[in-house]
């Protein structure tokens, strides 16, 4: 992916741009707002990282100038203000996704990915999903594994879309309560681990593979094997 | 009118009004004392003084004699009109000037209306007269005229009452107009006060430009409400601009951290450290987030966005997160609440609190016992409820839950920063709502008691 990676801090920015070049994607780099609204209004990019708080122009008025021009390249806000209301006011002002600092790499990778996906509305708008012998029928609410009908309460059934869709990507605890539950919150337990362990016993019966796996420090990721 | 007696202004002119009153009242009653009580005792003097003349007449020159000095005083005294009647002992009139008299006599002194006419025209008179039985069974009765002094008397009691009642009348009133002038301007100043506690720091009181003396505390106050928004938003760009340079460096130190886990490759010591490390500054990011949010909740950075809510739905959602977190540690997470239940709230928030609660709750609880989510609704109040059937606090502990980082005795193996119920604390005063911590015997029940948003009074 070509992303464009505006921060103006210079160790975080160089930190960003090794975790997201090892990935595998092109970054650019620009370190002040009228410099990124430029960039972002004259190249064409898969994804931008907008840090909130620069040097001559406030990151979401960089996004708002961008929105009026009718751009929707994905935009990862990330900032020092991580609280949820800061997140929902980066989110009303046309942000794709908001990570606050400090984050792990892991997770604006995991991000990224996701957003990226958001180019190929084919997939996303399928109502039925597969990942090995899984299937997910969003229209009639079935989960069946190799024939064998799963009983998910309709959260459950959130949870397991949401992963069959970025299947084969990782999955942060945060972006599940993001995008799963509709409340904006910081629960004081990983409440969701309880919730895939749930799922995956019910996924996963007798000697079935496990589907969603755990990928330590980060969050989980769906996939056959 | 509660209200209107509760006014310090209102009360002020009742008190003026009072000691109007009184001044006007110790006036007349000088007035009165000089015009009527003084007249009216040299008066009883002199009719006292002339009835025993008479009685000593009577005894030494007997009946006939008494009668002529009787018509004789009559026709020739000095100072107001005399009266007089001398009745024989069987009851013939020997000598009066008086057109009626009682039947019995009486040893007080008595007012006797004694108008007499004068060429057609009558005249009024009051006479006080002392009527007394003499020797031998004669009964005789010497007056004098008082008509001037109980006029002045009767015209006296009656300006006594129309100006107590026009004083008291022009009291109540003015003092009803001066508090509603004077309190339309105390309410303008207690208006920005209230919006400024509310967190709009823009409020400011309102100046008529009569360069007045509230106009005066009113530029006063909104100096010292410009002066105070100038600080709070310097404080404000300050936590900030801590918050971004803390954070800044926080993101930089977890990302050299994963550097390090990521090239300490087999070593599996330097990984774990590493991953140690990560988690500690995770745990640094989260109390950070957490006091800067209850900060801008406590300081009314925070707008409230409330909703319509379905309670239930909401007490649903929240049972239905923590179902398996219960389930894990062998808790039963039970819900009692009743549609319809619709409140106007700040959802997240709202959300965020009960979250808090029980988490606090199932943590607190232990394997075996319940834990139950409840909403009521009473007297125009909604009261979200977490109770367990734990250890419980004690009432100290109970006092000091809410201060940031303070963790109680039963906390040592629990994980947690001590923010949880700073956090709810810093909810409930953003929606006006009371916090309240009691035993549930056993175990503890924590509520929410969140008043219905009230429209605001203009």
């Amino acid at each position: 992916m070509q992303i464009l990676l505006v921060e103006d801090d210079a160790a975080l920015a160089a930190h960003i741009m090794a975790g997201v070049r090892e990935a595998g994607h092109v970054v650019e780099h620009c370190a002040d707002g009228r410099d990124a609204l430029v960039r972002a209004t004259c190249e064409c990019y898969d994804a931008i990282i907008l840090d909130r708080m620069l040097p001559t122009l406030d990151g979401l008025k960089v996004l708002a100038a961008l929105r009026a021009t009718d751009d929707a390249t994905p935009v990862l806000i990330l900032s020092a203000l991580g609280d949820v209301d800061e997140r929902v006011r980066g989110l009303r002002a046309g942000g794709d996704d908001y990570m606050a600092k400090p984050f792990a790499m892991s997770e604006l990778l995991a991000r990224l990915e996701t957003l990226a996906r958001r180019n190929a509305p084919v997939a996303e708008q399928s109502s039925l999903l597969r990942v090995a012998d899984l299937e997910i029928d969003l229209a009639s609410h079935t989960v069946t594994r190799a024939g064998r009908r799963i009983a998910l309460t309709l959260r459950e059934l959130r949870i397991v879309a949401y992963l069959a869709r970025n299947a084969g990507r990782v999955v942060t605890r945060t972006m599940l309560l993001e995008n799963v539950w509709d409340y904006n919150f910081d629960p004081q337990t990983n409440i969701i681990d309880q919730h895939i362990s749930k799922l995956r016993q019910k996924i996963a019966q007798d000697d079935e593979a496990d589907l969603i796996h755990t990928i330590r420090g980060v969050g989980y990721m769906m996939r056959a094997g | 009118m509660r209200r209107l007696l509760r006014s310090f202004t209102f009360r002020l002119m009742l008190f003026y009004a009072g000691l109007f009153c009184l001044s006007v009242g110790l006036l007349m009653g000088a007035g009165y004392w000089l015009r009527v009580v003084v007249p009216m005792d040299a008066a009883h003097a002199m009719v006292d003084e002339e009835a025993e003349e008479f009685r000593a007449a009577y005894l030494a020159h007997g009946i006939a004699a008494t009668a002529t000095a009787l018509d004789r005083r009559a026709r020739h005294s000095d100072g107001p009109k005399a009266f007089h009647a001398l009745l024989a002992p069987d009851g013939r009139v020997l000598t009066s000037n008086l057109p009626s008299w009682p039947a019995r006599p009486s040893e007080q002194l008595t007012l006797i209306e004694a108008d007499t006419f004068v060429e057609g025209v009558e005249i009024d008179h009051n006479a006080l007269v002392r009527d007394r039985m003499l020797p031998g069974g004669a009964r005789l009765m010497i007056g004098r005229d008082v008509e001037e002094v109980t006029s002045e008397a009767e015209v006296l009691r009656t300006a006594a009452v129309w100006i107590f009642g026009v004083t008291l009348l022009l009291g109540l009133g003015g003092g009803w107009l001066m508090s509603l002038a004077i309190g339309r301007r105390i309410e303008a100043v207690t208006l920005a006060a209230r919006q400024v506690m509310e967190g709009d720091l823009a409020g400011r009181v309102q100046v008529r430009g009569s360069n007045d003396d509230f106009d005066r505390l009113g530029e006063t106050l909104n100096l010292m409400l410009s002066r105070i928004q100038s600080l709070f938003q310097a404080v404000q760009r300050v936590s900030d601009n801590a918050a971004h340079e803390l954070r800044t460096p926080l993101a930089r130190l977890i990302g050299r951290l994963e550097a390090l886990e990521h090239m300490a490759g087999d070593d599996l010591a330097m990984r774990v450290a590493a991953g140690d490390a990560i988690v500690e500054a995770n745990r640094l990011r989260q109390i950070l987030s957490a006091l800067m949010r209850i900060s801008r909740l406590e300081n009314g950075r925070h707008p409230l966005e409330r909703q319509r809510t379905d309670v239930v739905q909401l007490l649903e959602d929240l049972e239905e997160f923590y179902q398996p977190e219960a389930e894990r540690l062998g808790i039963d997470l039970v819900l009692s609440a009743q549609r319809p239940l619709v409140a106007d709230l700040d959802l997240d928030l709202v959300f965020q609190a009960l979250s808090n609660l029980l988490d606090n709750a199932l943590k607190h609880a232990g394997p075996g016992h319940r834990v139950e989510l409840s909403a009521t609704r009473r007297r125009g109040e909604l009261e979200l409820s977490v109770r367990d059937d734990g250890p419980g606090l004690d009432e100290d502990e109970a006092a000091r839950v809410t201060e940031q980082f303070y963790r109680g005795t039963n906390s040592a193996a629990v994980p947690g920063d001590g923010l949880g119920l700073s956090m709810v604390a810093a909810i409930a005063q953003a929606h006006g709502a009371e916090l309240l911590l009691a035993p549930a015997f056993p175990g503890l029940r924590v509520s929410l008691v969140i008043p219905e948003p009230r429209p605001a009074r203009i």
